[in-house]
């Protein structure tokens, strides 16, 4: 327990002094702003720093622990979601939504064809309630130039 | 005051044109839809319809009212998944799990969805009086802020919020301080400096609200649902018939009344919002009712409270932020980043400049009540076949959802790997038990909250003291003082009385 605590402060302490540090970068005077741009991150830092100490206040209460295996789930969901990201342009939004769909259905326990299935359903089913319902853009991708 | 009757029946004039009646139909049936999703609030079911809002292009007034159809239906559709799966999506709605849930235990699930769209609806009648008496003079009063003033609300607004946004104040301050930064991302509006950009380009615009918000609360939502095994999905059980008998409805009139009242003062106060109201609210009735109550076992009365309250709160919580234009919440941050993206810049100037705008949009949140009773009452049947869907089509067509809504925002895939990371993010947050609101809150309120510091300061020449000129200034700094010290200080005070 005390190891979380330990943990969870030190990163919070690590960005606020990351953040503090960069802030005092900020740097530009003007007779009109006083204060100039580098106060007020700083500031939020110090609330962060803040965080960090208060951890170890008596009754602030334990963080919760994360179960292994639904961890390794959030780390492919993550990870899917990056791929997402990359895919989207060259394959297109039906393509990579439709994969995209079908690899949280399974994670989420589906069976792949149907996860699938669903999947492809609800990717033309958005592209066209966005493209032509709403008129808004949405990558072709490799559909534009297969079709 | 009869003239802001008047001026409310304008807005009425707007708001009932067909094509708003319409787009107040479909605001509501889309917010309920997506409201009624496992985990997913109001807060969520804005800003996953926010971009696509912003992509219609419609007129500001027609704009608002599908906004308050969404704001609405989605808090009704949250009750509904809070009352059938006791699965609340909000903190307010956890109240309404207690009878409300209860309720559906022993078969009258209908009933609870019938009661809680009525006395939704009648918390929304009342206060919309309260507002339309109130709203002109805090109005008229506002006008009299200055930055230093300004700066010192907002203060207030967040150690109100940080004091009743969990049991640890400390958590919620480092909270605010996340947000606050997060508002320092990109171009220095005052001297053009980047900040916290990284020499990335795509980040000089800075982090818009809708990616920070659907990551923190929505993606973080998928991962925590992923996270439990063996969840396996919900049986939503059998509700009966949507309907609240006469008797049950006269013996909760009063129930109503008085939650409705309790809620809208309590939805003034800016950090407040539903949590307090609707807890405060059930406790009054609990405390009325005696003995002669069921409460925590199914009393209608014990569902009532909560959902007249809450909705109250909604009608309280727009008068700081349509006349002060500084929201009290996370769910009134997006309205306002909402409010700002349809170019509607509230504060004390927009009900004397533009009293159509205000006026229009007070009528169509009314008009977003109306329409939730009538409409909900016959489909609710088909909201609960959607709740009945299994989880690997529910959860992924959340995250399906939110990638669309992200995308749209700045058409760019960029937003969707920093929606990933704050997702990862707010799931870490929410298993630490760091509260999420003042993070969206810090992010709206933080450019305000600085550029009037940096004014007031600008005005004195560097000198401090100007933060404290005004008689009023130094109020709202004693209050946001009194808001902070004063919760442990009465938790120690009662744990020594007993």
């Amino acid at each position: 327990m005390r190891r979380r605590r330990l943990w969870g402060s030190a990163a919070f302490g690590t960005a606020a002094a990351v953040l503090a540090l960069e802030a005092a970068t900020f740097r530009v005077s003007f007779p009109t702003d006083p204060l100039g741009p580098a106060a007020f991150p700083i500031a939020g830092a110090a609330l962060l720093a803040f965080g960090a100490a208060s951890l170890w206040l008596p009754g602030a209460g334990e963080a919760r622990g994360v179960d292994p295996a639904g961890g390794l789930r959030i780390v492919a969901a993550a990870g899917s979601f990056i791929l997402y990201a990359v895919l989207l342009a060259p394959l297109g939004f039906v393509v990579a939504t439709a994969l995209e769909f079908a690899i949280l259905g399974i994670l989420f326990g589906g069976r792949p064809l149907a996860s699938a299935l669903a999947g492809t359903v609800f990717a033309l089913f958005l592209f066209g309630l966005f493209v032509y319902g709403l008129g808004l853009p949405l990558p072709l991708g490799i559909l534009e130039r297969g079709g | 005051m009869t003239e802001s009757f008047g001026s409310l029946l304008a807005g009425f004039g707007v708001a009932f044109r067909p094509v708003n009646v319409g787009l107040a139909f479909g605001g509501v049936l889309v917010g309920t839809t997506v409201g009624m999703l496992p985990g997913i609030g109001p807060i969520n079911a804005i800003a996953m319809l926010l971009p696509l809002l912003f992509a219609v292009g419609l007129p500001p007034e027609s704009a608002l009212i599908l906004l308050a159809g969404i704001y609405y239906g989605s808090q009704y559709g949250n009750a509904i998944s809070t009352i059938l799966l006791n699965v609340p999506g909000t903190a307010s709605a956890v109240v309404t799990a207690i009878d409300g849930h209860a309720m559906t235990k022993e078969g009258r699930g209908g009933e609870a969805l019938a009661m809680s769209a009525i006395a939704s609806f009648a918390g929304g009648t009342l206060s919309i009086i309260g507002l339309v008496i109130l709203a002109p003079l805090l109005s008229a009063w506002a006008i009299r802020f200055g930055p230093a003033e300004y700066f010192a609300l907002m203060v207030f607004a967040f150690s109100a919020l940080s004091s009743v946004s969990g049991r640890s104040v400390s958590r919620a301050l480092a909270s605010t301080g996340f947000g606050l930064l997060l508002a320092t991302v990109g171009m220095d509006p005052n001297s053009a400096v980047p900040r916290y950009t990284f020499g990335q380009l795509r980040l000089f615009d800075g982090i818009d609200f809708v990616v920070v918000t659907i990551g923190l609360f929505a993606v973080s939502e998928v991962f925590l649902v992923l996270e439990k095994t063996g969840w396996a999905g919900h049986a939503a059980a059998g509700y009966g018939r949507v309907a609240v008998r006469l008797r049950e409805l006269s013996g909760a009139a009063w129930t109503m009344v008085r939650a409705s009242v309790i809620g809208f003062f309590v939805g003034v106060l800016p950090g407040a919002g539903g949590t307090i109201a609707s807890f405060l609210s059930y406790s009054v009735e609990e405390k009325a009712a005696g003995s002669g109550g069921r409460f925590g076992r199914g009393d209608i009365r014990g569902l009532a409270a909560p959902e007249a309250a809450n909705n109250a709160s909604t009608t309280g919580a727009m008068i700081p932020l349509l006349t002060l234009g500084v929201p009290g919440s996370g769910t009134t941050a997006v309205l306002l980043g909402a409010l700002l993206g349809l170019g509607l810049v509230p504060g004390p100037l927009l009900i004397e400049q533009n009293p159509e705008v205000f006026w229009g949009l007070v009528a169509s949140m009314y008009l977003g009540n109306v329409f939730l009773l009538l409409l909900n009452l016959p489909l609710v049947g088909l909201f609960v076949k959607v709740l009945r869907l299994p989880r690997w089509i529910l959860m992924p067509g959340v995250a399906g959802l939110s990638f669309v809504a992200v995308y749209a925002v700045n058409q760019s895939a960029f937003d969707l790997f920093l929606m990933t990371g704050f997702g990862v993010v707010g799931f870490g947050m929410k298993k630490a038990r760091f509260p999420l609101a003042p993070v969206i809150l810090g992010l709206v309120l933080g450019p305000l909250m600085e550029r009037n510091l940096r004014r007031a300061l600008a005005l004195s020449g560097g000198e401090w003291g100007v933060m404290f000129s005004s008689a009023l200034a130094v109020f709202l700094w004693l209050l946001a003082a009194l808001a902070i010290l004063l919760p442990p200080v009465w938790t120690r005070i009662r744990r020594r009385a007993g």
